[in-house]
């Protein structure tokens, strides 16, 4: 019963720790991504900008950064949950498969 | 083989691989990172202009020029050798398919080896007592090695053919090789895969080299009047 469980249960756990590690790492991208951003902040914020045209221009640029670095952790969070989807989509699949040859479906 | 079908997280591969995907995720983060901090840095400069002395500014700038240019440099050399790591990998991808199509070819050609084998040896035994055969049987042995003929001109075709994937296979892989040297891609992963290809291969060509030269033992034994093909194994190497 226990070697069943174990059995049954070691494999999907394995690969939803896969998934719960990829994420995190994911989500620590994003942070680095967030703590570069503050940094950027601040110093704007330390820049003695005294004309509103000066302002426009930073607002600017930190838009623009901002948009840039954040492609390359979006781009592997889309790739890694694209992933995630096809490994789903492969388990259901493979349910139904299973129901559709069990015995007791095709004897109904 | 699965780090680069889309198949699997980098977590799910081997340690190695995991590591390299996101060594190569990161670099990537810190070289857009770096590209688009440089306007940046220009514009700092620019609107902090007033607040430094002048040469201290130059040589802020020239700073900025020389810290971008190193750094480039350095990703540079980062994505160039991942670049050909990840492409010797999809090679060695590629050959571990094609072994299998070469190790294919070697056991239809050992199949086709044992079925002469055994074929001689039945007829062997058949042509020992052919002096005690009524004189009629000598058109049954004569049918027997025309099949024999045949079988052999079938192993010949298939050993051309395997010779071919051999050569082809072989040439691949010593361009793999060459590429991993020149490239100095010290990932164990990749020398280990090629290095096991590398011992397939000789293998199948000792494997090769042994059963060929029985069958030309056996056609020089047996067809004098050179049967098509009976051409030395350019194996030996």
């Amino acid at each position: 019963m226990f070697q069943q469980l174990r059995s049954e249960l070691f494999p999907i756990l394995k690969s939803r720790l896969a998934w719960t590690a990829a994420n995190v790492i994911d989500a620590l991208f994003l942070l680095g991504w967030v703590a570069v951003q503050y940094g950027v902040n601040l110093l704007i914020e330390r820049l003695p900008l005294t004309h509103q045209f000066d302002r426009i221009i930073f607002f600017i640029f930190q838009i623009l950064f901002a948009l840039t670095t954040i492609t390359a952790p979006v781009l592997n969070i889309y790739k890694d949950i694209r992933i995630m989807y096809s490994q789903t989509k492969s388990e259901v699949e493979l349910a139904e498969h299973d129901k559709k040859n069990s015995p007791t479906v095709k004897g109904t | 083989m699965h780090q680069l079908n889309m198949e699997l997280l980098p977590t799910q591969c081997p340690p190695g691989e995991a590591l390299r995907i996101y060594l190569h995720r990161t670099l990537n983060f810190i070289a857009i990172l770096v590209v688009a901090v440089t306007p940046f840095n220009f514009l700092v400069l620019y609107f902090r202009y007033e607040t430094f002395d002048k040469a201290g500014v130059v040589n802020f700038f020239w700073f900025l020029i020389l810290a971008y240019l190193v750094l480039s440099g350095v990703f540079g050399y980062f994505a160039w050798s991942l670049r050909g790591t990840e492409g010797a990998i999809r090679e060695s991808i590629i050959l571990d398919k094609m072994i299998d199509e070469v190790k294919q070819r070697h056991t239809i050609l050992q199949e086709q080896h044992t079925k002469i084998s055994q074929w001689l040896s039945e007829s062997m035994k058949f042509m020992l007592t052919v002096e005690k055969r009524p004189s009629g049987e000598a058109e049954l042995i004569q049918s027997e090695m025309a099949v024999l003929k045949q079988e052999l001109e079938i192993y010949t075709g298939l050993a051309d053919q395997f010779l071919k994937d051999y050569a082809a296979f072989d040439s691949l892989l010593t361009a793999l090789e060459n590429r991993i040297a020149r490239f100095n891609l010290a990932t164990g992963h990749l020398h280990q895969r090629v290095a096991r290809l590398r011992a397939q291969l000789r293998l199948l060509e000792m494997s090769f080299s042994k059963f060929d030269e029985t069958i030309r033992l056996l056609r020089e034994r047996f067809f004098l009047d050179n049967v098509s093909g009976s051409k030395p194994s350019p194996l030996g190497r």
